[in-house]
């Protein structure tokens, strides 16, 4: 198991290094308008060609992709730390408190993300990247709210919080001493599905058009392809890195999400 | 008797008073089954007057439900718990939590286990104020630990995943000695524990109820245990107290007929004397619970009359201090 | 046909992990006759289920047998290949696990799994039974046979115990190995499931291996017991021996701490050091060989 997480680890400093380090190797001024001849192919002075407005699609996608994780990551966290105060709050503290919150929750879950996250998006005329985070840690913090809860519940009956409670530790201590180290793993699992789901909420955004209008970004290649039809055009290369890119953070999150799964969950430890 | 004087005080003082406890848990919403944990209970414990009380039972017999309740875990469907006086549902908690200890089942289960064993210790002294200072803290804990014969030098610093389940047991009992409280609910303190350590442990428990004048609330399900440290007994059988008294009175002399069932099937560590007389089936097998208003131990006593079916039997007297609910000793 | 059913010789047992391995078997020597009760008593720690196990053949890795043998009715069955193991299970030797939760698939009907065992070890003995023998064996542990159609779940853990049993003995095994069948269970339904478990094997004429750490229990059931310490037997003799005349220091400490239930002794006399229980003192690495003091009874020559 730890050879897993060693190597897992491994895995992702090394991708996630390339993309956010990546940007600082190339040239931005290559990522603007008519900086080059539009439509390029694939070649040695620009490896992965050129789009339709003569920008230099290797460098877009260097300068674009940390910013899709960069919203992930703002997403995913804000997200993670609403749902774990409440969802601490609500499964410790029972009654009225946590009536309230899981009725917000619940309503909160049947009304579909995608829906709020365009209308919010269309609203405003341009939109920064940790506005988009936010918007979308608007719409996802319910979730890990849920699962937080649900665990809380669990812990909450263990006898080492009676314990506690008999050494006069307050509601406050047990809260935020006594049960979150106990999540720590869980908790990491959440948070790395917290910032996969963000990520794949903001890219569904940047791909309908609805990202933000001056900074590059992953989905933005794409919503550009799909505007100037590079599919039918044949020209490959604009679209098929980015999805590449795609695939691999989001394989890497998985493997991550596997690995934080086995530690968190005694039950799936394999027999060493 | 019983004087209730203003603001829910009793007159007369006794450490813990239980006056017709009662837990009954309804199925689920709306539906009409109930089960009943704790059936009617009521006695007492004196101040000023160590002593070791055992409740013993079967698992189902409600005495765990009965341990959560002394110690407030949960509250009664009806009925009053008085300590030293004072009602359990009012305001007067912090002194309650100090004064009131408790040894549970699972010694993995009582340490939080991400941190180290110290912090179990710690927590109270710093919640309770019990050391003005680190260094008075640390004295104090590495006496309790030597009071109970662990080493702290050995036994400090460690996780409980690489402590004993015994070892960590008497840590326990070192803690409970540093907070000093009044009473002790120890709920089967030993039957997670290897045999061969039973006995010191449980010498432990009888030692501090010598030295610190401190009662002990014994739960379990061991009856030979029972007969070597305690010194009242209550038989429990699906939440009812079915006989009580002296230790050596109800368990040498048993007159209800679930406890002489009971006794004569504690396996006796001798080949010489074997069990007798195969039990009925029947008593392993029944789940359901108590009519209103008949004796609990109904359906599967040998000795049962029409009686037992009408009404609930009260307590009768059978010597000083030993009383059984049963029509067969009116 | 010898008395001896079964004879391990010399068996030693040992796990290759990293960490410090607890249960590990040195130099076991043992025989089980035929038709008795045989209590392996130890405490956690002694290697008593990883003895059962190697027997059972279900070591699993990193476990593996170093040295030994171990002999069935003189048929040498220290390393069998699965196809043979399978039959041999539950038709030779069965196997009541520790709890009855791990005997029983809760998603399936009572009577099903008692068909899956009979189809998966069946083998000759499989054709004589029928319905009517399984539920006369199930009216034999004092429990309706109406209870095959229900799931696992419905049952009380007294019932599911002595429905194990009921599983354990179906093909008339000679040997059955009980694993603290009643650790779970309360007094009565203790006493209930060991005594249908002894009526049973005595009309089986078959041996049981009783494995614990209840001395109490032992002292009713079995006929001879075999004394485990960190992986060695210490002692081994008739009950009567072993409770009358424990020679070995651990025996008779073991006995020395059993608690009576018809006097009130004082606890001191029951005495245990402080700071080790019974166990200080005691040298895991004791010699391997015995020395035989009475017909039967059998002591490790002491450090």
């Amino acid at each position: 198991m730890n050879n897993k997480l060693f190597w897992t680890s491994i895995l992702v400093v090394l991708v996630f290094g390339t993309i956010l380090f990546g940007q600082f190797f190339v040239d931005p001024a290559m990522s603007r308008i008519l900086a080059a001849d539009p439509n390029l192919p694939p070649s040695l002075d620009y490896p992965l060609g050129t789009q339709s407005e003569g920008r230099d699609v290797l460098v877009v996608l260097a300068l674009g992709a940390p910013m899709s994780l960069l919203i992930g990551l703002i997403g995913g966290s804000v997200a993670l730390l609403i749902g774990t105060v409440l969802g601490f709050v609500s499964g410790y503290l029972g009654g009225i408190v946590d009536a309230i919150i899981r009725t917000i929750v619940d309503v909160g879950l049947t009304i579909p993300a995608i829906a709020i996250l365009i209308l919010i998006a269309a609203s405003f005329p341009s939109i920064t990247i940790v506005m988009m985070g936010l918007v979308i840690a608007f719409t996802s913090w319910m979730q890990p709210t849920r699962v937080i809860r649900a665990q809380v519940l669990s812990l909450r009956e263990r006898e080492f919080v009676r314990l506690a409670k008999l050494s006069g530790a307050s509601n406050f201590q047990i809260i935020f001493f006594e049960l979150p180290p106990n999540l720590v793993p869980f908790l990491a699992s959440c948070f790395v599905n917290a910032v996969s789901t963000a990520m794949l909420a903001s890219i569904g955004l940047e791909v309908l058009g609805l990202g933000p209008q001056h900074t590059h970004t992953l989905g933005g290649l794409i919503y550009q392809g799909i505007y100037y039809n590079a599919m039918w055009r044949g020209l490959w290369w604009w679209w098929m890195p980015a999805i590449f890119v795609l695939v691999i953070i989001f394989l890497v999150l998985f493997f991550l999400s596997l690995t934080l799964d086995e530690i968190s969950n005694p039950r799936f430890k394999s027999i060493s | 008797m019983v004087s209730v004087g203003k603001n829910s005080k009793l007159l007369t003082e006794n450490l813990l008073e239980v006056n017709a406890l009662t837990k009954i848990y309804k199925d689920t919403l709306g539906s009409s089954k109930k089960f009943t944990a704790v059936n009617n209970v009521s006695f007492s414990l004196p101040n000023n007057d160590p002593r070791i009380v055992t409740i013993a039972g079967e698992s189902g017999s409600g005495k765990t439900t009965l341990a959560l309740l002394l110690l407030g875990f949960l509250y009664p469907t009806s009925g009053n718990i008085f300590y030293k006086g004072v009602n359990l549902g009012s305001k007067e908690w912090p002194r309650f939590r100090r004064e009131v200890q408790a040894i549970f089942q699972n010694p993995y289960e009582a340490f939080n286990p991400v941190y180290k064993i110290d912090h179990a210790l710690v927590l109270p002294i710093k919640n309770f104020r019990l050391a003005r200072s680190k260094t008075i803290a640390r004295e104090i804990i590495s006496q309790s630990l030597e009071a109970v014969g662990l080493n702290p030098g050995q036994i400090l610093g460690k996780y409980p995943h690489q402590m004993s389940g015994g070892q960590l047991q008497r840590v326990m009992i070192a803690r409970i000695l540093m907070v000093k409280p009044c009473l002790i609910i120890a709920d089967e303190p030993v039957s997670m524990i290897d045999a061969s350590l039973r006995a010191v442990i449980l010498k432990d428990l009888v030692q501090i109820k010598k030295d610190n004048g401190i009662s002990i609330i014994y739960i379990t399900h061991d009856l030979s245990t029972a007969l070597q440290i305690s010194d009242e007994i209550m038989i429990f059988y699906r939440g009812s107290v079915v006989e009580k008294g002296s230790a050596e009175e109800v368990i040498l002399n048993p007159k209800h007929p679930y406890t002489k069932l009971l006794v004569s099937s504690v396996p006796r560590p001798d080949p010489s004397i074997k069990w007798e007389n195969f039990v009925p089936s029947a008593m392993a097998d029944s789940v359901s619970t108590t009519l209103p208003n008949s004796c609990s131990f109904f359906e599967n006593c040998p000795e049962r009359m029409k009686e037992c079916k009408e009404t609930s039997p009260t307590f009768f007297k059978i010597k000083n201090n030993h009383h059984a609910a049963c029509f067969l000793h009116k | 046909m010898t008395d001896i059913l079964l004879n391990i010789k010399d068996l030693c047992v040992s796990y290759a992990t990293k960490k410090e391995s607890l249960e590990v078997l040195q130099y076991i020597n043992l025989e089980v006759f035929r038709d008795e009760v045989f209590g392996l008593v130890g405490e956690s720690g002694s290697g008593k289920s990883t003895l059962a196990s190697a027997i059972l053949g279900l070591l699993q890795n990193p476990g593996k047998i170093d040295q030994g043998q171990i002999l069935f009715d003189n048929e040498d069955i220290t390393n069998m290949s699965d196809k043979n193991h399978r039959r041999f299970l539950w038709e030779q030797i069965s196997y009541i696990p520790q709890g009855a939760m791990n005997c029983f698939n809760p998603v399936i009907r009572i009577n099903e799994q008692f068909h899956d065992v009979i189809k998966d070890h069946g083998g000759q003995k499989a054709y004589g039974l029928n319905e009517r023998k399984i539920a006369q064996l199930i009216r034999s542990m004092h429990l309706n046979p109406d209870i095959l159609d229900k799931f696992p779940h419905q049952l009380s853990g007294g019932m599911k115990q002595r429905l194990c049993i009921a599983l354990a003995i179906v093909l008339n095994p000679k040997l059955i190995f009980a694993d603290e069948p009643t650790s779970a269970l309360d007094v009565i339904s203790q006493r209930i499931v060991l005594e249908t478990l002894s009526k049973a094997r005595r009309r089986l004429k078959s041996s049981i291996i009783l494995i614990g750490h209840d001395l109490a229990i032992q002292a009713q059931i079995a006929d001879r017991l075999g004394i485990m310490f960190s992986g060695r037997l210490v002692e081994i003799g008739s009950v009567a021996d072993i409770f009358y005349n424990p020679l070995h220091e651990y025996t008779k400490k073991l006995i020395s701490s059993l608690p009576s239930i018809q006097v009130k002794q004082n606890l001191n006399i029951l005495g245990a050091d402080k700071s080790q229980g019974i166990t200080k003192g005691l040298k895991g690495n004791e010699a391997t060989s015995f020395i035989e003091v009475n017909p039967g009874h059998l002591v490790a020559k002491s450090y």
